[in-house]
This record gives C-alpha cells, structure tokens and sequence, in this order.
C-alpha cells in the first residue's frame, strides 16, 4: 500500500505536479510534489537535484520543509509539510484590502528566511506571491527552490534566465550573470509593494523592455552616474530618460513612512546598494512588530 | 589531451558554443579512460611533443598498472559486510540475479562491447535510510553549531568589482556553516581498506580521467571535486567491482554537472565518454544509486570552494591562487593522505604551500584570521601536499599537470618547488 493517500491536485511546481496528500498512517496532511522519470531522459532534473539538497541544509521556521524523498524507478516524489495556500492565492480572497499588521508580519517572515537561505549561501531567485506560502497561524513559508542554487564567494557567472519578469531585477532584466543575495532582495522590494496594495503587483511588465521601462518610470532612468558598470551588462541598452513621475506616497499610500522607507532601499537599481535581508530586519518599519513575531525564533 | 584543448574561459558557456567546440576527431576529443576498460586496442590520448619533462615517465606505469590491478572480479556492487545496518534490496534485483554468470564470462572481452546490457546493480546495502530520524525529532538537517569558533576575519579593502561581488553581510555565518556543512558530509578516510575489489591507484586513475572529461567538456572545475567527493563518499559506504568504478565515477560526474553547471552535457554524452562502456541506462541507475546512497546531500563545500573564499576573504594574487589550485587538484589524486583532511584544511595548507612557492610570506596573522587555521596545525597536510608536488612529475596520472600547464591556469604547473622546503 502506498504511504500517501492523494486527496487533490493543488498546482504545478517548476518541474513536476503538486497534491495535497494524506498519510495513511499518521493522517498528516502533506504536499507532494512528483517528478516523472523516463528511461528516456535525463534522470532527476537538475531542478529537483538542487531543491532536495537545498531544502535539506535550510531547517527554518521560514521556509518549506521538505519531509521525505520517494525514489522509485519511474517517479521521484518530495514530501513536504503542508500549507494552506499560497500568498497569490490569498491575495485573490483579500478583495483589494489588507490588514497594515499583517504585510508587516509577512514582509518580516519573508525576509528572515531569507536571510536564513542567504547565510547558508542559498540564493532562491524565483521570488514571487505563488511561492509563498501562507498556513492558518499566519505563518509565512519560502517555497520552491526549483531555481534556487548554493552560491560561492566570490560569487561566479549563472544563469541569467532566472527570476519570473515582474519580480526579476534591473540587472538580470540587462542580462547579468554575475549576481547575488541582492537579486532575491529586489523581489522582495516588489513584493513588499504587492502586499502593502493587497495583491496588485507593483510591476506587471509584459517584456523585458516594459519591465525595465516600468521600473525606470517609478525609479528615475538608471546612468552611469547611479549605477556605475550598468553599460557594461552584457544585454545593456539606453533607455529614454524617465523622472520620477510619482512618489512612493501614491505607489504605496497604505504603507506608513517607514515602510515607504524600507521599500525603497530595497528597489535600488544598483545592485550593491540593495539593502541585504539581515539589515531590512532591523530596519525601524519593524519597531513595533508585535513581539510574538519577532521572538518566534526559527527551527 | 593538450594537444586539443582550447585554452579560453570555459565557464558557462552556452550549449552551442560548447558543442561547437568539441569537433576534433572521435579518437581525440573522448577523453578514454583505457586502464580502467581494458581498452588494450584504442588509442590512449597521446601528451603533447613539447611535454617532454613528463612524457616517459607516464606510460610505463600505467600499463603496469592495467596488468597488475584490473583483473576479473564478479561483476556486482554488493553489501558491504563490515557495516552492519541494515540492508535495503532494490527492487529489482532478483530480475538480474541471473545475469551474473554471463557477466562472469564476459567480463574478459572488451567493456564495451560486453557491458551492454548489463545491469549495474545488483544488491545494495544503504548505511542509513533517508530521512530516517526526521520523524522521532532529532533531524539529519538540523544545524549544529556548537564548537565553532567565532573570531572575526579581519577584511582587507577591496576593489569595486570585489565589492559588487562580494556578500560581505553574510561571509561570516556562511563561513561557520560550510565548516560545519564539510564535517557533515565527509568521506571515511579509510574506506579504501574494506574495498575488497578497488584500490587507491585505480581511484587514481579514475580521477585523472575525470580531470581530462571535465577538460574537455569544459566543465567547472568545481564540478569536478565535487563529483570525487561524490565518488569517495558512496565509495565510504558502498563496495564497487573494478569494472564499474568508472560507472561510479561517470554518474558522480553527471550529478555533479547537474548539480554545479548551467548547462549540464546531456546523460548521452557521458555514455559517450566512457567509449559506450555502459549504457545510458546503466548510468541513469547508477544515479538512483548515489543519490540514495548520499541522501540526496550533494551541496557540500569542496576544498576549491573554501580556496576561492579563502582568496576572496584576504585578497590572494591570481597566480597564487592558481597555484593552491593545482595542488588541491593533484591532492585529488591521491585518498590516502588527503582524504584524512577536511576541504577546509587542505584549502589552507594549499595556500600555504603556494605562497611558499612564491616566495610569499607563508602564513600571516590575517590569513590565520580568515581561515581560523594556524599554521602549526596545517603543518602536517603542508608536508603532504609538498611531497606531492615535487614528486608531481613522476605520478602515472598527468592530466592535472597538463591543465595547470596552460596560460588560464598561469603555467602554474610548470613552477618548481621551492627549496628550502618547507617541510
């Protein structure tokens, strides 16, 4: 008998479909995610290879837990602890209003798994609302590493083709290979906005020259002079030059100042001056984060 | 194999350029692993004219060793008797218990030609099931930092471009959790005692291929420790017949391709490196097998990853850095000593020894401070790694030689040890 009774399909991961599941013997409820194998393909996809031993070395409060791995010779299947659902799909159920609190405790949670994925030289780089997920104690989960890869000091070239375009940063949109911790903290930043304006996405680009040209129209025209080395990016090409046409104030009017504050020293187009996800945790936006939150150490 | 190289930047290239790039000849471009196949009839890579410093001493005793080490042995990977845990039978082992005998027989001609359809696994022992203890509380992934050392590392001003790629904010966590990570996931020095059927040189000889494969496939070079620590820690629980070390070796290498590169080659073309020897499906089960055997583990930090961080953390010339490359590389070579060593250990020692070479102040306060290593307690696998590298030149295996020989790498093979030694 199998161990996991399948109750529904939930989604599709990077690579492989997603069900809800029970355990036949304990009833706990899981998420597995099951990979196809064929004879005739290249054994465990590399998607697969990197999440399991990812998720294996990140034990956090913060981000999926990945319980068990079934390998047979026809299918690989990842057992993960199971979330209600995804921050996307809260979204939806919101109907255009959000608790202040609530972004405030996400936003938190967000940034310390992944300041926990950062200090174990993890990068995620597929940041967005579908991969967060959300339980009923209002607890927020890093999910799907399928993108996610260890990086070195210094980091070396990867690949550019990562990151979904609304979430994706100015210097990867430029082709950048060489990038780090900070490509996860401008996802974040864009995140972050989309939580404060109860799921409207803060750059919904339709191409990589509306995505470039929405992030320059909110941030000012990125130069030589603000980011020095952005000619250089192996996909650079001039853009018109854009000013600041509205202030944080009307892109975010839910969000107090502080928080305006936070926002954009996460959205900086160069990427050293991204503020990293230790540092926004201390950032005073998160002062009178209720202290249940906060202590909640992680493991 | 140099002859063919081409030496520009290989790393993450995109598909087409590699594949363009691997034209020459079918006899030049495979990379034949001919001692470890029995090959006797192929034509090994031939060194380069201009090598003359090491050409005869490397093909006298490599045939030597074809004779003396690849001998017939049952053709199975089976339990290994000294550990006692408990067993765990694929499947489908009972579908091929009956080919052994065939194998038995087969097992004189050529691999390639013989190996064809044979399985590669008969019955497997795994040391400890995945995931066991998750579900009574104390987990195989939980962190445990006690005993590590907190000083700080002193950090030297950097360029620019250093800064942009630098993680400044997280160097110091990182650096404590790949230090406990490295003794996390470690080989057993000794394992090689309680292989019935391999031994240190055919390990050997297997490195030396892999070197020439990642050459030629231009894969990282990261890729390829990480594939020997692959190979040497299933290698610590799993007891291989010679004739499917190179089956070990090459799926280490395809994991470790998915694993660390952009653009992994395609599981065809590592059949095709191993002259066909196995068949891609032998290779796709050989894969099953090390995961399950490794757990899936396959993020661990390798000697060459602490050299580079070590190189970024205090600022070490190129060619130092080179240099302590090539000398982690050829320590690849050989288990015994160096598998008693952590990644991080004999990343040190390696520095050590290269800024000794280089006339360099060997071990200065802030390189201390950086690596948390003193010299006296490197003092050891300095001695090692120097005997290594003066006796270099006569090792049957070249291949590391040769790599290090280009300009890429600064001739740093090409130096010669600097007398006094240091040991």
């Amino acid at each position: 008998m199998q161990k996991y009774e399948k109750l529904e399909k939930i989604g599709e991961g990077t690579y492989g479909t997603v069900f809800k599941a029970k355990n036949r013997e304990t009833h706990e409820i899981v998420a597995l995610k099951r990979v196809r194998l064929d004879d005739d393909d290249e054994g465990v996809p590399s998607s697969a290879l990197r999440e399991i031993c990812l998720l294996k070395e990140l034990k956090h409060k913060n981000i999926v837990r990945l319980y068990d791995v079934l390998h047979s010779d026809k299918k690989l299947t990842l057992v993960f602890e199971h979330c209600d659902q995804d921050l996307k799909k809260y979204f939806d159920s919101l109907n255009g209003e959000i608790d202040p609190d609530i972004v405030k405790s996400f936003m938190y949670q967000l940034l310390r798994g992944l300041a926990f994925c950062h200090s174990h030289n993890v990068l995620h780089r597929d940041l967005k609302p579908q991969n967060l997920l959300i339980n009923k104690n209002g607890e927020l989960k890093l999910a799907d590493f399928g993108l996610a890869r260890a990086f070195g000091i210094p980091v070396k070239c990867y690949s550019a083709e990562v990151v979904t375009l609304w979430y994706r940063p100015p210097d990867v949109l430029f082709g950048a290979k060489l990038y780090t911790t900070s490509i996860d903290m401008w996802s974040a930043g864009c995140i972050f906005a989309e939580l404060a304006n109860a799921g409207r996405p803060l750059f919904p680009g339709s191409d990589v020259d509306d995505q470039l040209k929405r992030i320059f129209k909110l941030l000012g025209t990125a130069t030589e002079e603000t980011w020095p080395g952005i000619t250089q990016l192996p996909d650079y090409k001039p853009f018109p030059v854009y000013h600041p046409s509205m202030s944080f104030s009307q892109v975010v009017p839910k969000l107090n100042c502080k928080g305006r504050d936070l926002l954009q020293r996460l959205l900086v187009c160069n990427p050293p001056l991204r503020l990293p996800a230790e540092d926004a945790m201390t950032h005073p936006y998160f002062s009178d984060l209720s202290s249940g939150i906060k202590n909640d150490r992680c493991q | 194999m140099a002859t063919f190289r081409i030496s520009q930047d290989q790393e993450n290239r995109g598909p087409n350029v590699r594949k363009t790039q691997q034209e020459p000849s079918q006899q030049q471009r495979r990379a034949v692993l001919g001692v470890l196949n029995k090959n006797t009839n192929r034509v090994p890579l031939q060194k380069p004219q201009q090598d003359t410093s090491s050409g005869d001493e490397n093909i006298c005793p490599k045939q030597k060793v074809t004779s003396q080490v690849f001998q017939k042995a049952p053709f199975k990977i089976h339990e290994e008797k000294l550990i006692e845990e408990k067993a765990v039978v694929l499947r489908d082992s009972k579908d091929h218990v009956s080919d052994i005998s065939s194998k038995l027989k087969s097992v004189d001609l050529p691999g390639a030609v013989t190996s064809l359809h044979r399985q590669p696994l008969q019955e497997i022992s795994v040391r400890h099931d995945f995931f066991e203890e998750d579900s009574t509380g104390g987990s195989p992934m939980s962190l445990d930092r006690s005993g590590i050392l907190s000083t700080p590392v002193k950090q030297k001003s950097k360029s620019a471009q250093e800064l942009l790629l630098d993680v400044d904010e997280y160097r110091e966590e990182i650096y404590l959790y790949l230090r406990e990570a490295e003794a996390r996931h470690r080989p057993k020095p000794g394992y090689m005692k309680k292989q019935p059927y391999i031994t240190y040189s055919m390990r050997s000889v297997l490195v030396d291929w892999l070197v020439e494969v990642a050459e030629e496939y231009h894969l990282q070079t990261e890729t390829l420790y990480l594939a020997v620590s692959y190979i040497d820690r299933f290698l610590s629980f799993m007891s291989v017949v010679h004739s499917k070390l190179q089956l070990v070796g090459t799926a280490a290498m395809f994991i470790a391709a998915k694993y660390e590169e952009i653009y992994p080659p395609e599981v065809s073309e590592f059949v095709y490196i191993t002259d066909d020897t196995y068949t891609k499906k032998q290779v796709l089960r050989m894969e099953h097998l090390i995961l399950k055997v490794l757990a899936f583990d396959l993020s661990v930090p390798t000697t060459l990853s602490f050299i580079t961080s070590f190189s970024a953390s205090y600022g070490l010339s190129e060619t130092t850095v080179f240099l302590a490359m090539y000398l982690g590389e050829l320590s690849l070579l050989e288990a015994d000593p160096y598998l008693q060593y952590l990644p991080s250990e004999l990343a040190a020692s390696c520095i050590a020894l290269a800024r000794h070479t280089l006339d360099q102040e060997v071990w200065p306060d802030d390189l201390e401070n950086v690596t948390r290593y003193k010299f006296e307690d490197l003092k050891p696998c300095v001695c090692h790694l120097n005997e290594t590298y003066s006796n270099a030149s006569t090792f049957p295996q070249q291949a590391v030689r040769e790599k290090y020989k280009s300009n890429r790498w600064h001739n740093v093979s090409l130096l010669t040890p600097r007398t006094p030694a240091l040991c």
